[in-house]
């Protein structure tokens, strides 16, 4: 059964949050958009199914060596014919780091019948970069008629607690505005960047020394999808938050699988700050603080999301944890 | 009374939006605010940003009593400012989007947006300035004004063609304003998108030069009698964020700007790149004059300069007041940190002779010979038992004993001085004393800091229940307060530069490498800590810094640009040549020296530079060594013989 957690209204989205062990979804769509990824937590979006509840779909998949991804797309095509209407949309072997491309790719291939009034899209986060969620994210609610979308996010069970294995990426290249994310900010102005701290700690440190932003806000995760993940986050981030001198007392802890909670404390930042300051927000925590990241930044156009591109993603495998969340963005 | 401490921002910036601008004395100030253009120059921290903030628009005119001008001064401080500065600080991600942007369509092309995109923000910058001012200033609404002509003018200027000419909300400047801010937030909107050049084509006008923003400057002197004598100023903040073509757009600007306009930008010392224009041609040496906040560039001057005093003590203060509103008159930096230290004093204060039988023994020996009279100094001491002679003359070493005013003389002369510092490294470094960190006092802060504020703040955070103590008793008639103890201040000297250390980063250089900027300045560290070695302290002093007399291939420079952002490094650039040192704040962390990184560099072909920084470990350890042997090698003999690797 689907726990209704949390719920935002405004005048141009509402969203609601559901919370979950074990429930199905008895809703249809009119499209389904899947990315193909590594670990198997990525799969567990067909089990809430139980049949074909898609009209259409598109699948999604990056250039790979790798023969579990070769497996697990199989798999993602395995699961459309038994859960979608019509043959799945497949834009396959593609670069990762080609986002403004790939996106363009995507959209093209949207059917237009997926685009009618309350057409209702599908997408499963888990497993996909966060640049490509949200990025896609504002491009939908920028479309007339701009479809209702329905957001699966597992939590993940990791399979080690050795250090290499909490590191989703490598190196870094440079430093981007999410596509649609680049805001309109006043350049007299100075900058306050908010971080949604993740496990990787260099990434943050890079991030200030680079940016050397004038003010900044860190938001950790807590709960996490697993008990001390905080205590992890704070350990990795040691240098950083030394390097900023944020004082402890002012850390915001903020839900892993709540978007909504995110978006409220970036709200509170923005209000009290935004004729001081220009905003930038920095997502390197876990999926549902980016997702929601990316929804406050459809709700302020004239705020700033940044991303780092990292020289490469590390694949690790991350099992399906013990909660489903699902976002309904209307 | 538990306060909070004032010292926990390190951001210099800090003081610019929420606290005092302190203007210190400086003689160029009235040159400055002239119609010249100006490149201010100076490491993280060192004041550029706040120069630049004091010529905006915003504190010279609107908020007037954040400014507090040095004594000499007072004259600026009442008068009506004669310049309407706006700022832009460039933005570092504007690196990557702008680069990418030139990657797909020409730099050509990316130049003429870039130049566009520039003439638009400015233009916006300086109707929201006169907007802002007539709303601030009844008389700058007066019968004279012709607000209306002024708008009809700068719509011409900056939306020639008719067709494409927006129409006003209404015909305010505010709505003005907004016009030319959606042009530029368009522009760049376009170019995070990678939209094509021909569709951008499409709803700009391309500038060329910076001749629409003169042109605005001018309408708005002449459509107000108040603001006729008016000059402008485009401020650019960190144009070391641009890329060379990028900074080519600048430098055209400059070069191309008249009456009433003036640029003033800044750089982080040494990664002002280009001083090319568009067109090819240099940037003469009049039309952008450079102004060094660290003092001629020579960082051994720095904790000489009085005007990194004046700064530092200031700041201090503001801060300091802060969260003592009561203290009235200013500490003195020099009286609570202390001016200068004795180094064999603050070694022996952090030494437990215990800790090793061995230099029980020499310790021991040491203090009879001190009892005798023949020596004031461990190093002094270290140095005669380990035949390191000084002195050209082979007989200054028996000159101890049978002349004790030419011994004491020659003892306290410069040279001595100078190799004390490093014979201490040497001990520590025999006796396996582990990090003693001997630096302390307010000119050594100044040193190691390289004029950087921030690092200077962190110290004083580290410092703050000694510096709040002091201030206590400052303020108590009954009490008198006692400069710092100099070992506390060691320990947070030490601990802001472990800190820098750990903020270096470590990720992989390269796929398949464990290079990082961190084990890049390890390796540079073993090397400079092999020339405090007792075999190089015989022949000459050590060695902080290599020299690379050839132009550096750019993906070896961008690394050491981004080992400067993290403050490891400081880099002297004069024409090809290159000199790099790492930076003095990772002094204490490495147990290095701390005198100046530039004198004697090493010459170093871009060949084993290349290796040493990017090679792996092995052939890393073996550039190493064949330095090590090759200077050391060609030093044998008299101290200043067969110096010809060595500046």
């Amino acid at each position: 059964m689907w726990n209704k957690i949390d719920e935002l209204k405004s005048s141009s989205m509402n969203i609601e949050v559901y919370k979950s062990e074990d429930s199905i979804i008895e809703e249809e769509y009119d499209l389904a958009i899947i990315f193909n990824s590594f670990d198997s937590r990525s799969l567990e979006y067909a089990k809430l199914f139980e049949k074909k509840v898609f009209k259409n779909a598109i699948i999604i998949s990056f250039q790979s060596d790798k023969k579990q991804k070769k497996d697990n797309l199989i798999q993602h095509q395995k699961n459309m014919g038994i859960l979608c209407e019509n043959d799945p949309i497949i834009i396959s072997d593609i670069d990762i780091f080609d986002y403004q491309n790939n996106l363009s790719k995507i959209l093209v291939q949207i059917p237009i019948e997926a685009l009618q009034i309350n057409s209702k899209w599908f997408m499963d986060i888990s497993g996909v970069p966060i640049i490509y969620t949200i990025s896609l994210l504002k491009q939908i609610k920028r479309v007339f008629p701009s479809p209702i979308l329905h957001c699966t996010n597992f939590s993940g069970e990791y399979v080690s607690d050795a250090p290499s294995h909490n590191q989703f990426s490598e190196g870094y290249s440079r430093d981007i505005y999410i596509p649609n994310y680049a805001g309109s900010p006043d350049f007299s102005k100075p900058w306050k960047y908010v971080f949604l701290l993740g496990w990787e700690g260099t990434r943050s440190l890079s991030v200030l020394k680079k940016c050397e932003p004038d003010s900044i806000e860190i938001i950790i995760t807590k709960p996490g999808y697993k008990i001390g993940y905080e205590v992890e986050v704070l350990e990795n981030n040691k240098s950083f938050l030394l390097d900023c001198g944020a004082q402890e007392s002012n850390y915001i802890y903020v839900d892993a699988g709540n978007p909504l909670q995110i978006i409220r404390e970036i709200e509170t930042i923005y209000l009290k700050s935004k004729d001081v300051f220009n905003l930038c927000i920095v997502p390197l925590g876990v999926k549902p603080h980016g997702l929601g990241a990316g929804l406050f930044g459809c709700l302020n156009n004239d705020v700033s999301i940044m991303y780092q591109i990292p020289k490469r993603y590390k694949l690790h495998e991350v099992k399906r944890g013990q909660y489903i969340w699902l976002y309904k963005i209307n | 009374m538990k306060r909070t401490n004032p010292f926990i921002d390190h951001r210099r910036e800090q003081e610019n939006y929420f606290s005092p601008i302190y203007i210190s004395q400086n003689e160029d100030f009235a040159s400055w605010t002239s119609l010249k253009n100006y490149l201010f120059v100076g490491l993280r921290g060192s004041g550029k940003t706040s120069i630049l903030n004091v010529f905006n628009y915003e504190l010279a005119w609107l908020n007037r009593s954040s400014l507090i001008y040095h004594k000499d001064l007072e004259q600026y401080t009442n008068i009506e400012p004669q310049y309407i500065g706006v700022i832009y600080k460039a933005e570092r991600q504007e690196k990557s989007n702008w680069q990418e942007w030139e990657n797909a369509y020409g730099k050509s092309n990316a130049q003429k947006v870039y130049i566009t995109y520039l003439n638009y923000y400015f233009c916006a910058k300086f109707v929201e300035a006169l907007h802002c001012l007539k709303s601030r200033f009844k008389k700058l609404n007066n019968e004279a004004d012709n607000e209306i002509k002024l708008i009809d003018e700068i719509l011409i200027e900056t939306f020639p063609f008719k067709s494409t000419r927006p129409r006003l909300a209404d015909y305010s400047l505010s709505a003005l304003k907004y016009k030319l801010t959606e042009i530029h937030n368009q522009i760049r909107q376009s170019i995070t998108s990678l939209e094509s050049f021909e569709s951008i084509k499409k709803y700009i006008n391309f500038a060329e030069g910076s001749e629409m923003i003169i042109n605005i400057c001018k309408h708005i002197n002449s459509n107000n009698l108040e603001l006729s004598d008016k000059i402008f100023f485009a401020l650019i903040d960190d144009v070391n964020r641009l890329t060379d073509w990028q900074l080519e757009c600048v430098n055209s600007l400059i070069s191309n700007s008249q009456t009433p306009l003036s640029f003033k930008i800044s750089s982080v010392f040494g990664l002002y790149q280009t001083k090319n224009k568009i067109d090819g041609r240099a940037l003469g040496d009049r039309d952008l004059l450079t102004y060094s906040l660290n003092t001629d560039a020579d960082f051994t001057k720095i904790s000489k300069s009085l005007n990194l005093d004046d700064i530092l003590q200031a700041i201090f203060n503001i801060r300091l007041k802060k969260v003592f509103p009561d203290l009235e008159s200013d500490i003195s930096l020099n009286e609570i940190l202390g001016e200068n230290f004795d180094i064999d004093n603050l070694f022996e204060k952090m030494t437990s002779p215990s800790e090793n039988p061995d230099f029980k023994k020499f310790h021991t020996s040491y203090k009879g010979e001190r009892e005798k009279g023949y020596y004031k100094y461990i190093t002094d001491y270290w140095l005669d038992i380990n035949n390191v002679a000084i002195d050209k003359d082979p007989k200054a070493s028996k000159l101890k004993k049978s002349d004790p005013i030419l011994y004491t003389r020659k003892r306290e002369s410069e040279v001595y001085k100078k190799r004390r510092q490093t014979t201490i490294f040497s001990i520590i470094d025999e006796y396996n004393l582990g990090k003693k960190l001997p630096f302390s006092s307010f000119n050594y802060i100044k040193h190691i800091t390289c004029g950087s504020v921030s690092e200077f703040l962190r110290i004083c955070e580290k410092l703050w229940p000694e510096i709040e103590q002091y201030v206590e008793k400052s303020i108590d008639a009954r009490k008198t307060p006692t400069p710092i103890d100099v070992l506390k201040q060691a320990i947070a000297i030490r601990s802001v530069s472990d800190r820098v250390y750990d903020g270096i980063d470590d990720k992989g250089l390269r796929d398949n490498s464990n290079v990082s900027c961190k084990i890049i300045c390890d390796r540079l560290s073993i090397l400079f800590n092999k020339f405090i070695k007792l075999d190089s302290i015989r022949k000459t002093t050590e060695c902080l810094s290599l020299k690379i007399n050839e132009k550096l291939p750019s993906d070896l420079e961008n690394i050491i640009e981004d080992i400067i952002l993290f403050e490891a490094f400081i880099k002297l650039k004069e024409g090809d040549t290159f000199k790099i040192g790492l930076h003095p704040i990772l002094s204490p962390h490495f147990n290095l020296p701390y005198r100046s990184p530039f004198y004697y560099s090493y010459t170093i072909t871009v060949e084993l530079f290349r290796i040493l920084l990017l090679g792996d470990d092995s052939e890393a350890k073996r550039v190493i060594e064949r330095i090590y042997n090759e200077r050391v090698g060609s030093l044998s003999g008299d101290l200043f013989n067969g110096l010809s690797n060595v500046e």
